[in-house]
């Protein structure tokens, strides 16, 4: 455990930003901290783990580079964020332009075949486990499919924990539309999962 | 259903997973909430937890020190001349770009502008009858010119120089 570690964000932040002798061991400690909801949020966008992965790294070394511009008036999640939302809506666009890029664009040779085979559901795990998975899918699929804005402010909510005023800010939008785009993101989540709503859990019946 | 003004913070609470059982009940029994809307609430939540955190790497924060310091030592690398070379160059050879557009439009304007005097000259000179070249190269012609008067001319001198 580092000695950092008790030690709140945006004084680590300042000792990045000095770049002395502790600045890495800073770093690293905002990482530990930060990076489980950075990572989550990036992959309720993009598909890919692999591709989440690098863009989280992407993140925290774009947190680096950005530390001199940070003002500790301004929340540090918020800060980070703004850099991982940025960052992901750019690898979308890229993706969007350049579609043969994505993983889950074709192989050249073998038109059929995915760049990367992502593992499907063994088929001989139990029932239970299949539909569980099955269920994990649609509600990322779900989740993807809705505006970005919805999404993010959803995500944010939940994973990032983040407070309606910090997602306003992030999004730059007023609390009113904020608590607007979660209340309508959820209406559709809710409409697309409804068969599985009725208990909470997946029930098929 | 947000009639009462603590309401909006406690959906707040419910939205971002962390109501307490406890809350969602005393929310539940407020008259100013519809307990269909907040169970339907509720179960989108447990649907979400359904799904597992990511897993993220154990050596994340080394490779973004790795990465950085990488980044760093190739930045100090990178002779200082370099950077004033950068400077003095590229600064230079912009302006010099901007300098030649300027000049490249002007001698266009220029180009144009003779272009039109020319034309004009041209029309001028059709409409006007001015003795062939022919004519201007042998001397008696010209004298010939100048000195043989129109008979209009005589006519004129005639009626001046008579009282």
């Amino acid at each position: 455990m580092s000695d950092l570690t008790p030690i709140p964000d945006t004084e680590l932040m300042r000792r990045i930003k000095g770049g002395g002798a502790d600045a890495d061991e800073a770093l690293r400690v905002l990482i530990t901290r930060w990076q489980q909801p950075v990572m989550g949020f990036i992959q309720r966008s993009l598909p890919d783990p692999a591709e989440a992965e690098d863009l989280t790294q992407g993140v925290f070394i774009q947190l680096w580079k950005a530390s001199g511009r940070y003002q500790p008036t301004a929340r540090f999640s918020t800060f980070l964020f703004t850099l991982a939302r940025n960052l992901t809506l750019n690898e979308i666009r890229r993706r969007a332009r350049h579609p043969a890029d994505s993983m889950d664009a074709p192989h050249p040779e073998f038109e059929d075949h995915p760049l990367r085979q992502i593992p499907g559901p063994r088929t001989d795990e139990p029932t239970e486990e299949a539909t569980r998975s099955e269920l994990e899918s649609l509600i990322e699929a779900a989740l993807r499919d809705l505006p970005e804005k919805q999404r993010t402010a959803i995500v944010l909510c939940r994973e990032g924990e983040l407070s309606y005023e910090e997602i306003a800010d992030l999004l730059g939008t007023s609390l009113q539309a904020t608590k607007s785009l979660i209340h309508r993101g959820r209406e559709v989540l809710k409409a697309r999962l409804k068969p599985y709503l009725r208990s909470g859990t997946w029930d098929p019946s | 259903m947000h009639s009462d003004p603590q309401i909006p913070d406690w959906m707040e609470r419910i939205h971002s997973g962390k109501a307490t059982p406890d809350e969602v009940d005393r929310l539940r029994r407020h008259p100013g909430v519809d307990p269909a809307q907040l169970d339907e609430e509720v179960r989108l939540n447990r649907l979400l937890e359904v799904l597992p955190p990511v897993s993220v790497p154990s050596n994340l924060a080394s490779r973004v020190l790795d990465a950085i310091h990488l980044e760093a030592r190739q930045t100090r690398r990178r002779p200082r001349w370099a950077g004033w070379i950068s400077r003095i160059v590229w600064r230079p050879a912009w302006a010099l770009l901007a300098v030649a557009c300027l000049a490249l439009v002007g001698w266009r304007i220029q180009s144009q502008q003779r272009t039109t005097l020319a034309r004009s000259v041209l029309i001028v000179s059709e409409a006007t009858a001015v003795p062939g070249v022919e004519a201007l190269v042998d001397f008696e012609a010209i004298q010939w010119l100048e000195s043989r008067p129109e008979p209009g001319d005589l006519e004129l001198m005639a009626a001046l120089s008579s009282p």
